[in-house]
């Protein structure tokens, strides 16, 4: 009698329960539609029907805008990304079907939870309802945003879109690299030289600080009073003063002192420095070039295998083997070897004076060379006490117990010290890189063309701030988010391997 | 840099936020009390701050003209100085109420960066600069130069359509700011400046010996400067094209800030109507009837305000030539007030 009137109170408050949880669903859903639609009502919809009838016509627009090459690659690519941003409200549809789906299971699908439970402390509901607030909050604020701005831009006369990328740019740019760019080529192609001029300008920053910063770092451990002084103020003095401060400093002590292209100072008559940069001949290899290459490719994989055989013939005999000589041997003896044997396969293209400048040949500007310096001078203090403090944070012990284990001082830097000190040094590297790249773009100050200053000119001269903004943002982003990747992957590779 | 980004972000504001500033110019800045007014950094003879830090030149001469129009007063205007790429989104972001930064009218700054022309306060064309010891006498003769210029101006796409057309070879380093230029050709970075030619007059004088150069014969492109608006304000747009026109119509009918007072008493109907003896053209355009007599008295009319800026008696010494009135001939005419 008991259990069955148990039975039947049991079923009376999971009855409640349920009824409950769908009434919290059938809130959460209107909650979530207002929000959405008011959100998505200022700019995609005008009226409640369009909401639907326009999901196609999206879908219709990504097509067309895939389908279409007229106008050339960045005209392309501005439609593909207008009809991308287009279709994202989809995704956001899509999305709160979904949200929605999982709602309606939690109501129907029986839980394992007790009967007379609070549904407002189920932690599924909890769950799904704590996410559907946050994003539906983070969707009509976005929406928002865009909507307004789309508006805003239509009442201004400025349609927002990328279509501009494809119009013809009709500037000059002071160093083009890897590109045929012309005044007659587009503002998609002026930027994309931009961006090379960047990264290359970050890449060569990023290893000559790294080497400054090794340098200056070992130096301030040095037991020689004077070595250790002089890296002392080498980072604070240059840590201390503002980069384009520096950078303003570095431009004009280049550029001063050096003489007119018609004085130039000459190394061995074919390296030239005069004030308009630095010339060298640019080698020019014929088809036999290639034996040297592959002779070097071959080089390097052989001297992998070679020190991995090492490596385990030690682990098993103990003889060690002469890894480095043999590599280097490997590396550049044979190329070079290969180079003679084939005939010496490269000419050379010498600058030459020719009316106001040097023509022909390699010329790295002198923008470049400022901007290089300062940054990497800079960085490099900030590398260098990142290093002092990776060496410092390996115990005193570990030095100790190598000694006693009999290794000799450059094993002990090389296999102890080094190995764990890197594993400090790594996080806070990746942190200079990643400021180095974003510092780059105060190149700007110095007519260096790199990112921010051809976007800055694409931007004046075609009058797209949002949309010119937003490329510099996202590419900025990518950058960074690609250097991190790489140096996690190598923290990840250089961590102790921990049982 | 920074003012860039903070002039873009407010740019994005502007046009994130609802924008109503669009229309009533006028009631805005009768309630701040004075104009806004965009000029360059510091440019001799056009807008550059003396040592006191006033400015003085032909655009800022305009802006105060505004300014006299609209309060009486010709001290009733701030300045802001803009670098030319900052300077046509501080307009359209409403950071000035006016640019008046020695800025080329051309199409597409006219109808697709959403601004309006008020005129042309200075017939200009860009040049070239060399030093003497090159002995170059022509810019066909530059090819293969390293050419100076500024970011975010038409002077880098002339140049690159000059040398284009012409098949020479040449580099082109520009700077942001007009002062790096200038520093950077007189360190020798640069063969050529080129930039408009009274900008080159006024450059020169920033040079270590200005004397060691010369301003080539060529003058490769029309660039007619003027103040600019934005799009979608008529009454303010008619304002700042009247200040224009006043002057211009002053200087022809004999009108200066010295004899203003007497040529109220004149029998000509055409000064008469222009100083609001006659007629109620003033109130017309949302303003007093003494608007014009306020910008001749105080800032005087177009022909005193170029002798006193850019003129042959100043150290840039500019001939009139084009900007001469054009009954004197120059092509400087101004509608009539009636």
């Amino acid at each position: 009698m008991s259990s069955m009137a148990q039975s039947v109170q049991e079923t009376s408050a999971e009855h409640g329960a349920r009824m409950m949880r769908f009434w919290l669903v059938v809130i959460c859903a209107i909650i979530a539609f207002l929000a959405f639609y008011l959100a998505a009502s200022r700019f995609y919809y005008k009226s409640p029907t369009g909401m639907f009838t326009d999901v196609a016509t999206w879908l219709g627009n990504i097509g067309a805008a895939l389908v279409s090459f007229e106008g050339g690659f960045f005209t392309w690519l501005g439609r593909v990304v207008v009809a991308a941003i287009n279709v994202a409200p989809l995704f956001t549809v899509i999305y709160f079907a979904g949200m929605l789906w999982r709602l309606y299971r939690w109501v129907v699908e029986e839980h394992p939870r007790p009967a007379s439970a609070n549904p407002l402390f189920d932690r599924h509901f909890r769950g799904i309802f704590s996410e559907l607030v946050v994003f539906t909050a983070l969707a009509a604020f976005v929406w928002w945003i865009v909507g307004n701005t789309v508006d805003n831009l239509h009442r201004l006369g400025k349609p927002p879109g990328f279509d501009f990328l494809g119009t013809t740019a009709g500037f000059g740019i002071n160093q083009i690299l890897f590109l045929d760019y012309s005044e007659t080529s587009s503002y998609g192609k002026a930027l994309l030289a931009g961006l090379l001029n960047t990264i290359v300008l970050s890449l060569a920053g990023i290893v000559l600080a790294t080497i400054i910063g090794f340098i200056i770092g070992i130096m301030r451990l040095s037991h020689n009073w004077v070595i250790s002084q002089l890296a002392y103020w080498y980072v604070e003095f240059f840590r201390n003063v503002p980069l384009l401060l520096q950078i303003f400093v570095w431009y004009h002590v280049v550029l001063k002192p050096l003489p007119g292209p018609r004085q130039s100072l000459t190394v061995a008559d074919s390296i030239f420095i005069n004030n308009r940069g630095i010339y060298s001949p640019k080698p020019i290899f014929t088809d036999a070039w290639w034996f040297v290459v592959a002779a070097f490719v071959f080089g390097i994989i052989a001297s992998w295998f070679i020190a991995r055989w090492a490596h385990r013939r030690q682990m098993e005999t103990g003889q060690p083997f002469p890894v480095v000589r043999t590599a280097l041997a490997l590396i550049l003896g044979l190329p070079i070897l290969v180079y003679f044997l084939v005939g010496q396969p490269v000419s050379f293209n010498y600058p030459e004076l020719r009316g106001f400048n040097y023509q022909g040949g390699m010329r790295i500007i002198p923008e470049f060379m400022a901007m290089l310096l300062a940054l990497s001078i800079y960085t490099g203090a900030f590398i260098g006490e990142i290093v002092r403090a990776g060496i410092q944070a390996v115990p005193h012990g570990q030095t100790e117990a190598s000694l006693s284990l009999g290794l000799a001082r450059g094993q002990m830097l090389r296999l102890v010290i080094i190995p764990q000190a890197l594993r400090v040094i790594i996080p806070p590297l990746t942190s200079q890189y990643l400021n180095l790249t974003k510092n780059s773009s105060l190149a700007v100050a110095i007519a260096y063309p790199d990112l921010v200053a051809v976007g800055g000119i694409v931007l004046n001269q075609s009058g797209r701030e949002l949309e010119v903004i937003a490329i510099w943002m996202l590419i900025y982003l990518s950058l960074s988010l690609a250097t991190s990747a790489f140096m996690n992957w190598y923290n990840a590779k250089m961590k102790l391997v921990e049982r | 840099m920074k003012k860039l980004a903070a002039l873009a972000l407010g740019a994005v504001m502007t046009a994130a936020m609802a924008v109503s500033a669009q229309a009533g110019t006028l009631e805005d800045v009768k309630k701040k009390g004075f104009v806004q007014c965009g000029v360059s950094q510091g440019l001799p003879g056009f807008s550059n701050p003396d040592d006191k830090g006033n400015w003085t030149g032909l655009d800022v001469d305009f802006c105060r003209a505004v300014a006299a129009a609209v309060f009486g007063d010709p001290n009733k205007v701030k300045f802001t100085p803009l670098s030319a790429k900052e300077r046509f989104t501080a307009l359209r972001s409403g950071e000035v109420d006016i640019l008046s930064r020695n800025t080329t009218w051309t199409m597409q700054r006219d109808t697709e960066l959403g601004l309006n022309f008020a005129g042309v306060n200075y017939y200009d064309g860009q040049g070239f600069m060399v030093r003497k010891s090159l002995g170059v006498t022509s810019a066909l003769q530059l090819n293969g130069a390293a050419v100076c210029t500024n970011t975010g101006t038409t002077t880098e796409l002339n140049v690159a359509d000059y040398f284009r057309a012409h098949k020479m070879q040449y580099e082109v380093v520009a700077f942001e700011k007009a002062d790096e230029v200038v520093k950077a050709y007189d360190e020798g970075r640069c063969d050529v400046y080129t930039t408009d030619r009274s900008g080159l007059a006024a450059q020169r004088l920033k040079l270590k010996n200005p004397d060691e150069h010369i301003i080539l014969p060529e003058i490769i492109s029309k660039e007619p400067l003027g103040p600019v608006v934005r799009h979608g304000d008529d009454q303010w747009f008619d304002i700042v094209k009247w200040t224009l026109f006043a002057m211009i119509n002053a200087e022809e009918l004999g009108v200066t800030s010295k004899n203003v007072d007497e040529m109220k008493k004149s029998t000509n109907p055409s000064i008469r109507r222009l100083l609001g003896v006659e007629g109620k053209f003033g109130e017309n355009i949302g303003l007093g009837s003494d608007w014009a007599y306020n910008i001749i008295k105080h800032v005087g009319n177009y022909g005193e305000s170029y002798d006193r800026n850019v003129g042959p008696k100043t150290p840039l010494g500019l001939a009139r030539g084009l900007n001469a009135l054009w009954n004197k001939g120059g092509i400087m005419y101004a509608p009539p007030v009636r």
